[in-house]
């Protein structure tokens, strides 16, 4: 049988705190943010307080965080929150258990933070949300389906190179092409996996942090956005709103500019997605994607290596654990610890995550300590 | 004031079983009344008119007035329900042509006929939707209306029959000129040739129960039948229409007095069903289906429907804006004060994106849709000034609608949930399939 939402909760918990140089006792945490959807129903409610059980520190102050899939974004802003607000040590972690669910009823879960009165009651899902940003970029700015296909093929080339991602096989553009249609132009090689996992991050101040490790990785920007639930009610089908208005805002007090970003974890929980969000961050004019995109440049190797981890894509997406899995890879990355999948000399780092279709989304940047 | 039969609209499914039109799966009685209404709107006399009362015939839900009412945006009309058939007919006619009603006020008439409700006679049998607006101006006025019975099986005799005709007319005699059209499975000879002795001036035509066309329709194949006298009437003419069932006859009479109106025709697509029959109706497991988690509350639901169901938007008195669905504040400058109700039209607007769901895309509560017809079509479509809608796609193959597509709206079925339909407008693409509805103050 796999691991439980607690077994996967541990695993990663106990992987953080043996990821601290010089060690750490657990008691020396003060509050904890726990990011996840409860999926088909697992612990809705209250299940901040299984984050403290499973980091075998009872009576934490935790918070159960819940923005959809950038509910790990917003856990991660809400930890450095508290450490601005004074706190020495947070413990914030994600973890989704999908699997559990007869596929009905993930299915309908899977809905659930969409727009439910009217996206839902029209027929949608995510998938055929994202089918309408893919169709309306398509006949804005002319995206070739190649650009799709080859979002997912590099982003499954990158999971091979990574032992947690859940797919580890690569994909060519004929089995994309081949793949059952899912919600035009959609297919099922354009959409993000269903997935078990969970991730968890400690943040501390500087001067806490120099005296756990040499070498932390620096928040160095923080920025979130919103936008209205549904597709039909946005200035835009083809960008979205929340997402430039995080990136505004997490670039507004960084000492670096995006010229400076050597490498991006973007939301792709469906190709199209990371097209999008290299548009909004401001990596290419809208349209320009795509090009970006068939050139290479967000390859491993490339000018800008978009998702090493293979994305959401092919890495996974275990909706709460994703944003925090996603500074997990960059925590990685700046500290030379990403094995065959490093980009060279990487120093500063994009985090992007979105909750549903945009409703919500977190810009997050970092740079080596 | 006279109240008169001045327009008519008629809705036939597109879908076809046996060559005849029946209703698709996202059809019912519901539906299919506000359809043929809807286009009843779309004339000068419909725009203009306060349906003050609304006389319905055929075989309706329980809930059908408050559903009708707030389809149709009237507040404050009286419904009353008749029976299916030629007597539901006949006695909606009667109270509509000749009750009092407000000074300004007008009638409607309904009548539907769903496929899949039939259980009696042979053949094949057909859907359809008429809607008929009795108000004060130039049109057919109704004279009267009788009914005699005779035992089952066995023809009326003929001087009864004629006794009933001039209870109908009474003031028609000999030198009456018009027409007499006969309903009947087969119209005994010795009625027509006592009907020929006594008003020599009126033509009797027989139409037959079944049309071969339309299939049988038992509570409107009267009004069908009255559309197609009266375009065949002069003016000043007497029309009678008499139904002859196993056990009864009833007798409307009718007089032209000027032209009544009747919106376009919905072009058929020839669409036949899949199975070539009516789609099986919704079985008791689909309507108890019951939410495992996302969904949206009964009260939710009506809450929404002025904004799902006659596309009711905020209009900003400070700025102009108009924002769907209505919710009171002002998208643009955020306020809620000055924000009034408007509808925006039911057609006329154009699709930005399209997107195909193939089955196992679909929300769970879509699962009985996609084991009927497999994949449909969603879109995000807009309005002139602005405002944007997300939309299933009704009647058309997956993939019909494409970017840049002009569109009509209808109202359709989208679920069972515990224990009731949830309706909702969805787009058509067919090109001039939906008449010009025009914005209206709420």
């Amino acid at each position: 049988m796999s691991d439980g939402p607690r077994a996967l909760l541990r695993s990663a918990i106990d992987a953080a705190f043996a990821s601290v140089d010089r060690g750490v006792e657990r008691s020396a945490v003060d509050e904890g943010f726990l990011a996840t959807l409860g999926i088909a129903g697992w612990q809705i409610g209250n299940s901040a307080s299984v984050l403290a059980e499973e980091a075998g520190r009872p009576g934490l102050p935790s918070t159960h965080i819940e923005n959809a899939c950038a509910s790990g974004g917003f856990a991660l802003r809400a930890g450095a929150q508290a450490v601005a607000a004074g706190r020495d040590l947070v413990l914030v972690a994600g973890v989704e258990k999908m699997t559990d669910a007869p596929s009905a009823r993930r299915r309908y879960w899977l809905g659930v933070s969409g727009d439910t009165e009217w996206e839902r009651l029209a027929g949608l899902t995510f998938a055929g949300v994202y089918g309408l940003i893919a169709a309306r970029h398509a006949a804005e700015f002319g995206t070739p389906p190649e650009a799709l296909a080859e979002v997912a093929v590099k982003n499954h080339a990158h999971a091979a190179k990574n032992p947690n991602a859940q797919f580890r096989t690569p994909i060519s553009r004929d089995e994309w092409a081949r793949s059952p249609r899912v919600a035009d132009p959609l297919g099922l090689l354009d959409c993000c996996p269903v997935t078990d996992g969970a991730a968890a991050v400690l943040l501390a101040g500087e001067d806490v942090a120099r005296h756990y490790t040499d070498t932390p990785v620096i928040l160095a920007g923080l920025g979130a956005g919103s936008d209205y639930l549904a597709l039909q009610e946005r200035a835009s089908m083809t960008s979205l709103a929340a997402t430039r208005t995080a990136a505004a805002e997490a670039f507004r007090g960084a000492p670096f500019d995006r010229g400076a970003i050597q490498l991006v974890e973007a939301h792709d929980c469906f190709t199209i997605a990371e097209l999008v969000a290299l548009e909004d961050l401001g990596f290419a004019p809208p349209g320009g994607a795509a090009a970006l995109t068939l050139e290479g440049a967000t390859r491993l190797g490339g000018r800008l290596p978009v998702n090493p981890d293979g994305g959401l894509k092919a890495k996974g997406h275990p909706i709460g654990a994703t944003g925090v899995s996603q500074v997990h890879e960059i925590f990685q990355q700046l500290r030379s610890a990403a094995g065959g999948r490093q980009v060279a000399g990487a120093e500063r780092a994009l985090a992007q995550n979105v909750g549903g279709s945009g409703a919500t989304a977190t810009v997050t940047l970092f740079a080596r300590g | 004031m006279t109240r008169r039969l001045v327009a008519g609209a008629t809705y036939r499914p597109r879908w076809l079983a046996g060559g005849v039109p029946v209703e698709g799966p996202d059809e019912d009685a519901f539906t299919l009344a506000v359809a043929a209404a809807e286009r009843l709107g779309t004339t000068e006399s419909g725009r203009t008119a306060t349906i003050d009362r609304l006389e319905l015939v055929g075989e309706f839900p329980p809930a059908i007035d408050r559903m009708l009412l707030e389809a149709l945006g009237l507040e404050s009309a009286e419904v009353h329900r008749h029976g299916p058939g030629v007597e539901g007919f006949a006695h909606a006619l009667n109270d509509v042509g000749r009750s009092p009603l407000a000074p300004e006020g007008a009638g409607a008439v309904i009548t539907v006929d769903v496929a899949s409700a039939r259980t009696e006679g042979a053949g094949p049998s057909g859907a359809v939707g008429v809607a008929l607006l009795f108000a004060d101006g130039p049109g057919a006025e109704l004279l009267g209306h009788a009914t005699r019975s005779h035992p089952p099986e066995r023809p009326p005799v003929a001087a009864e029959w004629i006794r009933a005709a001039h209870r109908a007319h009474p003031t028609a005699n000999s030198s009456t000129t018009g027409r007499l059209g006969v309903i009947a499975r087969a119209a005994p000879p010795v009625l027509l040739a006592e009907w020929s002795r006594i008003f020599p001036a009126v033509e009797p035509v027989v139409v037959p129960w079944l049309d071969p066309g339309t299939g049988a329709l038992p509570s409107s194949r009267p009004a069908l039948a009255l559309r197609t006298f009266l375009e065949r009437t002069p003016p000043g003419d007497a029309l009678w229409l008499a139904a002859i069932q196993s056990d009864r006859t009833e007798f409307l009479a009718i007089r032209g007095e000027g032209p009544v109106v009747w919106a376009d025709p919905v072009p058929s697509l020839s669409r036949p069903t899949p199975a070539d029959g009516p789609f099986p109706s919704a079985s008791a497991s689909d309507l108890l289906r019951v939410s495992e988690g996302a969904y949206v509350a009964r009260p939710r639901y009506v809450e929404n429907l002025p904004s799902r169901w006659r596309f009711v938007a905020d209009r900003c008195a400070g700025c102009g804006t108009t924002g769907f669905p209505a919710r009171g504040r002002c998208r643009s400058c955020g306020r809620s004060d000055g924000v009034a109700p408007i509808a925006l039209p039911r057609e006329g607007l154009t699709v930005l994106a399209a997107t195909t769901i193939h089955p196992g895309a679909q929300p769970t509560e879509f699962d009985p849709l996609t084991a009927a017809i497999g994949p449909y079509s969603v879109v995000i479509a807009a309005w002139p000034d602005g405002p944007k809608v997300t939309l299933q796609v009704a009647d058309a193959p997956a993939g019909t609608a494409r970017v840049g597509d002009r569109i009509g709206t209808e109202l359709r079925r989208l679920y069972a949930m515990e224990g009731d339909w949830r309706y909702g407008r969805k787009a058509v693409v067919t090109p001039g399939a939906v008449p010009g509805a025009s914005a209206a103050p709420t």
